[in-house]
This record gives structure tokens, sequence and C-alpha cells, in this order.
């Protein structure tokens, strides 16, 4: 559960930053740190296929 | 969480089954559980039943270096009833947390076979209660389970010796690094790190797939960011292995001083050495927090060197000034026109090699040109302002130093007491005695040499982890440039930037925790202190490792004057804060299990404790000797209306204990006024 004040502290950064920043916390509620960065690869990825398109 | 049952069972004084039922928050406005007992009745036996069935420690913090198979937690009697047969001892707790129920049992086997005693672990169940049904945890996950309640390393701050619960305010290094792990657990923010760590390596194997790929500047700035990671990485084990080292040394420290105290004749040395050290580390932090307060004063401090150039330069300007020759009175523009024109403002002509003329050269070559005429005047402005501000930053600047110099005379003269008493000690006509003091003397060098690469080292981390922030600015740039339209390299920025963006926040996070729990723990110390105690103390600070300070009534670090009952009180602060922060709320969610709080108190301190610990603490558990729980102050207890349940340990007969529950209505008649001890 992430907490209200790290939300609103995220809010000043780019969407996409949030979003990863975001997933990393959730993930790592429940996954050790290794199992997390594997899953991060592919929010990685997607987010920057997504900024790709933004900027076309 | 909320303990509601604990059951023992040939455990330590307690022959057979006993059963301890505590009052919870939700019987009304009761929640506090007294034990009482005189010393030697089995309190301790209680506290170490509950570590023992939490966390499966046998050990206590006061056992000190009692070796393991003299701590025997099986009934003796029952031993020696059932000689060479087992014995089983255990003690089950029932527990709710966060609306599920618990029932934890842990139990070991003993055997007395002749004059010897066998302990081993039996047996370790949890079940758990959810929604009416009724589960056992697999053995494996009971531990992890427990420490997700309770996290191991924060335990002593709520299962505590309340004598010993000053030691709080004296965590050496190693403690403090474990108990801000602990803190950092309560507060949840492990998931944080573990996401920081996670995107960090993300970030990490994109950026060597980019050195593979790309040019290179950027494999350059890419292999500087992997050297300099790895030297912090080398700096945090070294850290981490020094800190070891103190506490090994700190450990043979303690129990050469056991040894020390058999000598009677330099007891009263030994205890004088033991207070003056713990002087001595006080003021070594202060050292250090005065050094830390001067590093960050350091640029103004470096503009104190170029004041004299400084008003030197502005006096220069402003007599220039004075005099109309910065800004000139006739624009440089305009001179060179006439000269140009040949003709004066007023119509007349000036003709070269006349008077007129030769004057208007002369003037032309004092003046300077617009631009500098404007950067003069700018620096002019820029000089005034600064040279305002150097009376302050020299007072400042003195301040500290002379501060500073305080401290190290304070710790000169420690030194100076500290080497008469190892004299004394030293020159003790017992040989052994002086062989043992020699090797202590050895290993306080050692801590003191281990202390300084300690501090050398988190220097080096410290810059090595600026130079990381540039290093990553100069890397985000360069990625930028190289790989605009690169896919790899924008996954690269992202991960770095949510990496940074990680960082950002959880170093604002901690922050601003620290702050909310340092003033939290002040609200309370206020209330808790005595009338004296609140007119000298203003607040408490929780610094940057989670070591405590407190600050007198100029705000200056008072830590090291302040009584061993005020330590207590200021640890209870602390400790109700940090509970409260933990819960985001204003009740603490953790039972408060004191032994013995009261030994150290003044009555004032006493009386304050019993009216506001049961305001923010959810459950009290209070285990008192007669000496410190009296008729006064079970009154004082009564008119709160918090008091629900009141226990005796009685001796039995046959030497065991036997929990009894008394009426508190009762009460007043078991114990004594403070009268009867004088």
């Amino acid at each position: 559960m992430i907490s209200d004040k790290i939300i609103e502290k995220l809010s000043k950064y780019p969407d996409e930053v949030q979003e990863l920043a975001t997933q990393a916390i959730r993930l790592s509620e429940s996954f050790s740190e290794a199992a997390v960065a594997e899953q991060l690869q592919t929010v990685v990825r997607r987010l920057a296929k997504q900024q790709e398109g933004d900027s076309q | 969480m909320i303990l509601h049952k604990m059951t023992v069972e040939n455990f330590r004084q307690f022959r057979g089954k006993h059963v301890l039922e505590f009052v919870t928050p939700s019987q009304g406005k009761a929640n506090v559980t007294v034990i009482f007992g005189e010393n030697g009745r089995g309190k301790t036996g209680l506290f170490r039943a509950i570590m023992f069935c939490l966390f499966g420690e046998r050990r206590l913090s006061q056992d000190g270096d009692v070796p393991l198979e003299e701590l025997q937690l099986v009934n003796i009697s029952a031993l020696v009833e059932y000689l060479g047969q087992p014995v089983l001892t255990s003690v089950e707790l029932e527990f709710t947390h966060r609306e599920q129920s618990y029932s934890l049992r842990r139990a070991i086997r003993g055997m007395k076979d002749g004059e010897q005693i066998f302990e081993e672990d039996y047996e370790k169940r949890l079940f758990l209660t959810s929604d009416g049904n009724t589960k056992p945890v697999p053995a494996t996950e009971v531990d992890n389970i427990i420490n997700n309640i309770l996290d191991r390393r924060v335990k002593d701050y709520f299962l505590f010796d309340g004598e010993k619960i000053e030691r709080l305010t004296r965590a050496s290094i190693e403690q403090r690094r474990e108990i801000s792990a602990g803190i950092r657990n309560l507060l949840n923010v492990d998931a944080l790190e573990t996401a920081i760590k996670a995107i960090g390596r993300v970030a990490k194997s994109l950026e060597s797939e980019l050195s593979n790929s790309s040019h290179e500047e950027l494999s350059k700035l890419l292999k500087r960011l992997g050297d300099n990671e790895d030297a912090q990485g080398r700096f945090r084990k070294r850290l981490d292995e020094l800190a070891d080292e103190i506490r090994l040394a700190r450990q043979e420290i303690d129990k050469t001083d056991k040894e020390l105290d058999k000598f009677n004749e330099i007891r009263h040395w030994l205890e004088r050495r033991k207070s003056l050290e713990l002087e001595l580390r006080d003021q070594e932090q202060q050292v250090e927090d005065a050094l830390k307060e001067m590093r960050n004063i350091v640029c103004k401090a470096t503009s104190l060197i170029v004041a004299p150039t400084v008003i030197k330069v502005f006096e220069h300007i402003d007599q220039q000034k004075q005099k109309g020759e910065i800004p000139s009175e006739i624009r440089r523009d305009l001179i060179e026109r006439i000269l140009e024109e040949q003709k004066c403002i007023c119509g007349s002509k000036i003709c070269v090699g006349s008077d007129a003329y030769s004057h208007i050269i002369d003037w032309l070559e004092r003046t300077s040109d617009v631009k500098t005429q404007d950067a003069a005047l700018n620096l002019w402005r820029y000089l005034s302002e600064v040279r305002n501000h150097f009376s302050d930053d020299a007072d400042l600047v003195e301040k500290r130093l002379q501060q500073y110099g305080n401290i190290r005379s304070t710790i000169a003269n420690i030194n100076r007491n500290l080497e008469n008493v190892s004299t004394q000690i030293g020159t003790s006509e017992r040989q052994d005695a002086t062989k043992l003091d020699d090797h202590r003397k050895l290993l306080q060098d050692n801590i003191i040499s281990l202390e300084a690469e300690a501090r050398n080292i988190q220097g080096q981390l410290e810059q090595r982890v600026q130079g990381n922030e540039r290093l990553r600015a100069s890397l985000k740039e360069e990625k930028m440039k190289v790989g605009r339209n690169d896919e790899l390299s924008r996954r690269s920025i992202l991960a770095r930037d949510t990496q940074d963006a990680l960082e950002d926040v959880y170093k604002q996070f901690t922050r601003e925790i620290k702050d909310l729990i340092g003033e939290s723990a002040t609200q309370l110390f206020q209330v808790l202190l005595d009338k004296e105690g609140r007119e000298n103390l203003r607040s408490i600070v929780v610094n940057a490792d989670y070591s405590l300070q407190v600050l007198d009534r100029y705000k200056k670090p008072f830590l090291a004057n302040i009584s061993a009952g005020q330590r207590q009180i200021m640890s209870i602060s602390f400790i109700a804060a940090l509970a409260k922060t933990a819960a985001r709320g204003d009740k603490i969610e953790i039972p408060l299990f004191m032994d013995t709080p009261f030994g150290r108190l003044s009555y004032e301190h006493r009386q304050n404790l019993i009216n506001q610990v049961p305001l923010f603490a959810s459950q009290w558990i209070l285990l008192a000797t007669d000496t410190e729980f009296r008729r006064q102050e079970a009154q004082l207890l009564k008119r709160s209306e918090t008091w629900g349940k009141f226990f005796i340990l009685r001796l039995t007969k046959d030497g065991n204990t036997e929990i009894v529950e008394q009426d508190i209505n009762s009460a007043l008649a078991v114990l004594r006024d403070e009268e009867d001890y004088q």
C-alpha cells in the first residue's frame, strides 16, 4: 500500500516517471529486488515506446 | 498488535500451567494491566516468556554474556521431580493484529540428567483466525509473519526493561544502524528502498547494453559511473565491516570490565571510568554535529577570506562614484560625437589642437566605456550587499568555532580524567587487574582508530555520492545527444530518471518523518517531564542516523547533562512518537510492555507516566515491584480509570511462583505506602 505522501511527492514528475515509479513500489511490496527488476524491464520498454509514439 | 492472553507452562519460576489475561482496549476505557511482584518472583520471567514466544529468544539484553546453557527456561522443580524424564515447557500467546487473531505457541523440552540439564526446541506453531476460519501457518512462515507484525529489530522499543531503556539514548553506531533498519521497516519504507534498488538494476543493465553499442564519450561516462558506483559499494561494505569490528571490540571491553569488576579495590575507579567514557561518547557526538554544521557554513567562511579584497574594490569604485567618474558625468559616446563633429553641444566649433579639444581628449581618456561603467556599477551594488553579510557571517563562524573549541576542551578534560582513572586502575597491586586493564586500553585504542577510519570512509563515500550526481547529469546529456531517436537510450534515460525521482522522494519522505517523530516526541516529552525538566529542556531532535539529541532552552545540545530518569522519559517519548507515526494515528498500535519502569523516576515523573501513557498507548502492561508500585501510584492509576487488571506473583510453598488475579478495588490492601520503606 503506497503511502499517499509518496504518491503526492511523485506527482511533480513526468507521467512516465510517475507510472514507472509507482509500478516499482507496488511490485516491491510483494516481490524481491531481482524479480521486480525483471518485471520492470517490460514496463520500461512499453513506456519508452509510448514516449516515441507521443513525440511523433 | 493487541495481546489478549498468555499461558505459561513449567516456564522458569512457573510450575504447571498459569494464565494471564490482559485487559484489551475493546473493554472500555481501561487498557492497563499491572503485574505486581517482589524481586525474584518472576516478573522478568514473564518478560522472557513473551520474547521467547514471539521471537524464540532466550537471552534478554540484561543477561549480558551469561552463557546460554545457564539461561534455563524449564522449571527446575519439575525437572527434579521427573529426573531423567523429559519435561515440556511452553508459552502460548493469543493476540490480534489488524482484525486477525493469532495463537502462537512455542515449546521446548528439558531433561535433568544428574547435574546436567539439557534443553531442546520442541514446537513452534501459529494459528491464524480470519473471518471465523482458523488455519495453521506453515512452520517456515511463522517467523516471517511475526516479524511483519513486530519487527524484531525494534522489539526492544515496545517490550522493554524500564531501567535499561535509557540506553536508547546512548546507542552506538552499529546499534543505530540496526535501529534505523527496524524503524524504516516500521514506517513501511522498505518497499520504497527495494524499488530504488530494482530500478537502479534496470538502469545499469540498460547502460551496459548502451556502452557496447554507442560512441566513445558515452562509453567513457558509463565506465566512470560504473567505477564510481563500485567504489561506493566497497566503501559501504567496509563501513559494515568496521561497524562489526567496533561492536566486537565493545563486547570484549564489556567482558573485560566484568572481569575487572571482581577487584573490589578498583570498583569505584571502574564506575568512574564508565561514566567518563559515556560522557566522552556524548561529547564526541557533539563534535561530529558541530563539524557537520561547520561544513555547512564553509561556503560563507570562504567568502570571509576575500573580505579585505572585496572591501578594497568596493571602496575604490565607491570613491570613483563619489568623484563622479562612474558613471561619468558626460557619456563617452557623447564625447566621441563632439570630437568627431568638432562641435560642442552649445553649437560652438572645437578645433583640433585647441585647448577645448585637449580638455575633451582628457575627458575621453578618463571616461571608460558604457559597458565597463555598467559592470563597475553592478559590481559596486553586488559588493555592497556582500559586504553587509560579512559581519553576520564572521559572527556565525566565530560562534561555531568557539562552540567547537569548547567541546574539544571538554573532551581534552575528560581524556585527562580518563588517563588519571586508568593510572589508578593500572597501578593496582593486583597484577591480573593491570594486565586486564592493558588489554582494555588496546581495545579502546583500536575502537578509536576504527571509528576514525569509519569517519574517513564516510567522508569519501559522501564525495562519491556527490560525484555520482554530477556524472549522472552529464550522462543524461550525452544520452540525449547520442540517441534522441534511439529507443535504448530513451529506456535508459527513463530508468535513471525514475531512480533519481524515487531517491529524491525517499530523502524528502524520511526527512519529513524524522521531523515528525521529533515534534511528536517533544510534545510527549514536555508532558511527561517534571517541572524542573520542562524548564530546562526544550526539544528532542532525531538526527539523520536516528540517534537522539535533546536541546536545552538555549537550543544547545544537552544530552550529556541529563539524568538517567530524564533519559528514560526521553526514550519513552521517542518510542511513543515512533509508534504513533508508524500507526499514522494518535494511538500506538503496539502494546507497551514495560518491566520495572519506575525505579529511577521521581514521583512527578511516575505521576505523568501513569496519567499519560494510557492515553497514547492502546495497551500498557506494567511489570512492577513493590518498591515502585505503591499505594500512591495505585491510587493515581485507579483515579485515571484506565486500570483494568491486577495480577500478583506469589511465592508458593515449593519455592515456585503462582499468578493470582486480584480485584483492583482491593489492590490497595496488598500494596504499601512510601513510609513503609523508610
